[in-house]
């Protein structure tokens, strides 16, 4: 399977804060969720794979090419969205594509004014002024304008209405439809990972902590729920982020282990959200 | 040919940000105010000389903490951005350069009677300006000073890019020294010590009127936010 991005024991040390042997690829034509709580290192990851930060160790790959050697000519390809604008505020639309149409070897104008049309984005209104929803539908159309075979995506939907959040992640759906365009979004609104994302990525700490298949990563875990005199230590081994309430216990457990459970505890799926909170109680 | 296409890229990045936050307004309003004093003070040229680029300077700083974070994102060497910059800055100031010369000289010859600033006999008139233009001493000593606002302006956006690797940013301060050094030469081979600039200026103070003290404090003030942009930039650039 061709990947969109390789990246192969990423560290970057900053003080206070270490990016720790990151490795994860995004195949081709798919869609990956990249989650982790705030400061847990989604952003560095982002800057490194964007050659915005200088890495200490490690390889990163996109469509085949190192990010560094290949700078130029891979960022054609590639359509970056923030949480926040990053074109000039006090630009219009049409002044903002005339200083992006300059860099890109593919920018099609024909296509920049469908999505703008498409978002109904207003022409002569500064993008500074564009709510959180316009903004970020301004980024999504500058990037396919290039035809950005890869999207990177850092907290898009953060700060997003419910409408608007649900509008986007579509849009998502929508582009990697044909299999030519990937993307990698970060988030920790976990529900937009569970709804459109095929691949999984969750960072802890500066490390990986999972990251592949989607479902086959929720199919790992499940959430447990009981009365702790029911578990035993055999069983405690392959707890994760385990709390003793007055009334019971609740744990992250390893779903393969699920046979030494007694009848008398609840086993629920756990979702992303709970895999992420279990994995920080453990620390 | 590539790095030349980006750098013209780059360029013209920033004169849409300018054309579009009414800056060349600004700046030609700017200019408006001194050639009007101009007019009555010829030497007023040096202090829009001094301040002319300073303004520059603020509002491109005004620029780089709105606008210039996507440049990491162009399909384009990050360095490439700091040419562009010194490119149109450059080509700004020898627009700026050359009409305060003009001003000055007409200024300059109507003190002298050889022109009445009249709308009679236009042609004589010009060819009296011309007579006096250039005033080679000034014009270096100008050009020095414009080379060295830009080196300050373009050497603080190459300190902003402490986030692009560090080998582009070797290159463009080895580039901003070769303009440094261009400078000296100019200064060099017009004979001028940089203590005839200082005594210029001092000179230019003691003698003018309080517009071209005015002028000469305003371009020190629109340094100010300025320096303090592009230094809290550069700070957390370094420690983010």
């Amino acid at each position: 399977m061709e990947n969109a991005i390789v990246i192969k024991n990423l560290c970057k040390i900053y003080s206070g804060f270490e990016l720790k042997d990151v490795s994860f690829n995004l195949p081709k034509g798919y869609i990956m969720g990249f989650a982790g709580q705030n400061g847990a290192g989604k952003t560095t990851t982002i800057r490194s794979i964007l050659n915005m930060i200088k890495i200490n160790s490690g390889e990163i790959t996109i469509f085949g090419k190192d990010n560094i050697k290949y700078e130029r000519e891979i960022k054609q390809d590639v359509g970056v969205v923030l949480d926040e604008l990053y074109f000039t505020r006090h630009l219009k639309i049409k002044s903002i594509e005339a200083q992006l149409k300059m860099f890109y070897d593919n920018w099609n104008s024909e296509v920049f004014k469908s999505y703008i049309e498409r978002f109904k984005l207003p022409y002569n209104k500064k993008c500074g002024d564009f709510s959180k929803g316009m903004k970020m539908k301004l980024m999504i159309a500058a990037a396919l304008a290039h035809d950005a075979k890869l999207l990177i995506l850092d907290e898009p939907t953060s700060g997003l209405d419910p409408v608007a959040r649900d509008e986007l992640l579509d849009i998502f759906g929508e582009i990697i439809e044909d299999g030519e365009h990937s993307i990698l979004f970060s988030t920790h609104i976990t529900a937009d990972i569970e709804r459109v994302a095929d691949y999984l990525t969750i960072l802890y700490n500066g490390k990986i902590y999972e990251t592949g298949e989607k479902d086959e990563i929720m199919e790992k875990y499940v959430v447990i729920k009981g009365d702790a005199a029911d578990i035993n230590e055999e069983i405690k081994k392959h707890t994760i982020g385990f709390h003793n309430y007055r009334n019971g216990f609740e744990s992250l457990y390893k779903a393969e282990y699920t046979d030494l459970l007694p009848d008398s505890v609840v086993v629920e799926k756990a979702s992303i959200d709970e895999i992420m909170v279990y994995i920080a109680k453990e620390g | 040919m590539k790095n030349i296409k980006e750098c013209i890229a780059y360029a013209k990045y920033d004169f849409i940000n300018l054309k579009s936050t009414n800056t060349l307004g600004m700046v030609i309003v700017f200019m408006m105010f001194g050639m009007m004093a101009l007019i009555s003070i010829p030497e007023m040229a040096f202090s829009i000389l001094i301040a002319a680029p300073a303004v520059f300077n603020a509002l491109f700083a005004m620029e780089e903490e709105s606008g210039y974070c996507q440049l990491g994102f162009f399909p384009a060497k990050r360095s490439n951005a700091v040419y562009g910059r010194f490119l149109l800055t450059f080509a700004a100031t020898i627009v700026l350069l050359v009409i305060a010369f003009v001003m000055t000289n007409i200024a300059r010859s109507a003190n002298a009677g050889m022109v009445d600033l009249s709308l009679e006999n236009l042609p004589e008139q010009a060819k009296a300006v011309l007579a006096q233009f250039p005033e080679v001493t000034d014009m270096f000593i100008a050009a020095a000073v414009f080379l060295f606002a830009n080196v300050l302006n373009v050497t603080s956006l190459t300190l902003y890019y402490a986030v692009a690797p560090e080998k582009e940013i070797a290159y463009s301060f080895a580039v901003m020294g070769i303009v440094a050094a261009v400078g000296f030469a100019v200064v060099k081979i017009a004979d001028i010590s940089l203590m005839d600039t200082i005594e210029f200026a001092i000179d230019v103070l003691e003698n003018q009127t309080l517009v071209s003290v005015i002028c000469f404090a305003a371009g020190a003030l629109v340094n100010i936010p300025y320096a303090i942009i592009a230094s809290r930039l550069f700070i957390k650039r370094i420690y983010k």
